[in-house]
């Protein structure tokens, strides 16, 4: 326990910098002052009292190294480093086989971290996200639900306000001259009004623009490939861009905190083409 | 001249200890005269090696210190026992006290003791 105290009071000392060495300079000056004091009264001349006093003290050098050694203990850390400093040049290869298992353990920690961080712990950016749920089927199903299914659930939907659908695909986006690719989600749409969603530029769309198969030629821009893409020009509302090489407008811009439902950050979203046959996750808002 | 015995650290330790118990408050040079005058001089406190030593109670908590105006009417640090410290004490003395007990028996006993 006492140890353990002092051991405490050590690294305070060491990490703070705290500074004993006027304390104990000023008790050095005092202490000869008495006994400089004593000696003139045993009869010495005041220089060889003083003499004598500095000479029974001791060495004030070592007297001070030591001081600063129980004060703190940089020293010890110091040592420490340094011997391990000069062990692993000597075995270089043993060091970066180390560095190199570090590296690669640490990388991959952070990237598995990072995806979970995105998928499960990062909340969706939306309003009242925890009135969200996702509808998942029984165990030994598929984890999807068809196109059909969905519009069965939602049709005779009690429990819940909205039953949105979702999926995602790499396209090829041209916006004039510089194809590229893009993650495009698929979603229905009362999918923006059903995650309460207000829109940065233009609007967002609803279920009264659906009618029927392929009849909505407009996506809408996440904040970020907005800015990436189109360097924040307000004039983009309105524009026409191909997405696989069908023409389709801009009807507006997403929030920025939004960036949609799984990483990748899907970049663009549009109503779902409902003849092809997608596979569909489900997500209802109470 | 007599031999003077250096003094070891532990020694040095409880000497303060019970040098505050018997004497209230002192600065260093107090502490340093009181040791010297008690043990007959035989231990001639290289005096500066006392001050490591009170640094180490002091972080152990086993005394505390305060700045108070010596009999000079100089700043003076003066070093008092605390509860804790005169627990460790009573410990430290126990402990010395058979060590000696043990040790002087030890001196004492003769060959025929034994047989």
């Amino acid at each position: 326990m006492r140890s353990l105290r002092r051991f405490f009071t050590r690294v305070v000392n060491s990490v703070t910098g705290r500074v004993h060495d006027e304390r104990l300079r000023e008790e050095i000056e005092e202490h000869i002052a008495l006994q400089t004091a004593e000696n003139v009264r045993a009869g010495l001349a005041p220089v060889e009292a003083r003499r004598q006093a500095i000479l029974k003290f001791g060495a004030v050098e070592s007297i001070q190294e030591d001081y600063h050694a129980e004060r703190g203990m940089q020293f010890i850390f110091l040592q420490d480093l340094r011997f391990s400093l000069r062990v692993l040049r000597k075995s270089p290869g043993f060091t970066i086989v180390a560095i190199l298992t570090l590296a690669l353990g640490i990388g991959a920690n952070a990237i598995v971290f990072s995806v979970m961080n995105a998928l499960i712990l990062r909340p969706l950016n939306v309003p009242q996200a925890e009135s969200l749920y996702q509808l998942m089927r029984g165990k030994d199903k598929a984890g999807n639900h068809s196109f059909p299914d969905y519009l069965d659930l939602r049709d005779r939907n009690r429990t819940f306000d909205e039953l949105v659908a979702y999926d995602g695909a790499l396209a090829g986006i041209d916006t004039g001259g510089n194809p590229s690719s893009a993650w495009v989600e698929l979603v229905t749409g009362n999918y923006f009004d059903g995650l309460r969603l207000q829109p940065y530029l233009g609007r967002l769309f609803h279920p009264s623009d659906e009618h029927g198969a392929n009849s909505a030629p407009y996506i809408v821009l996440a904040h970020a490939y907005w800015h990436s893409h189109f360097h924040d020009d307000p004039g983009v509302v309105g524009r026409v861009v191909q997405v696989n090489k069908n023409p389709f407008t801009i009807v507006g811009v997403a929030p920025p905190e939004f960036r949609g439902r799984i990483p990748p950050p899907r970049l663009i979203w549009r109503p779902p083409l409902f003849h092809q046959a997608q596979q569909f996750d489900l997500l209802r808002l109470r | 001249m007599k031999q003077k015995t250096d003094v070891l650290q532990g020694t040095l330790a409880l000497m303060v200890l019970k040098t505050l118990d018997v004497l209230g408050p002192l600065h260093g040079y107090g502490i340093a005269r009181r040791i010297e005058q008690i043990s007959g001089d035989l231990l001639a406190v290289n005096q500066g090696t006392l001050y490591p030593v009170l640094l180490k109670l002091e972080q152990e908590g086993a005394i505390a210190s305060d700045w108070g105006a010596s009999e000079n009417n100089r700043r003076a640090r003066f070093y008092r026992l605390t509860r804790e410290g005169r627990k460790q004490l009573q410990v430290e003395t126990q402990d010395w006290q058979q060590t000696a007990a043990i040790i002087g028996r030890f001196f004492e006993a003769k060959a025929e003791d034994l047989s």
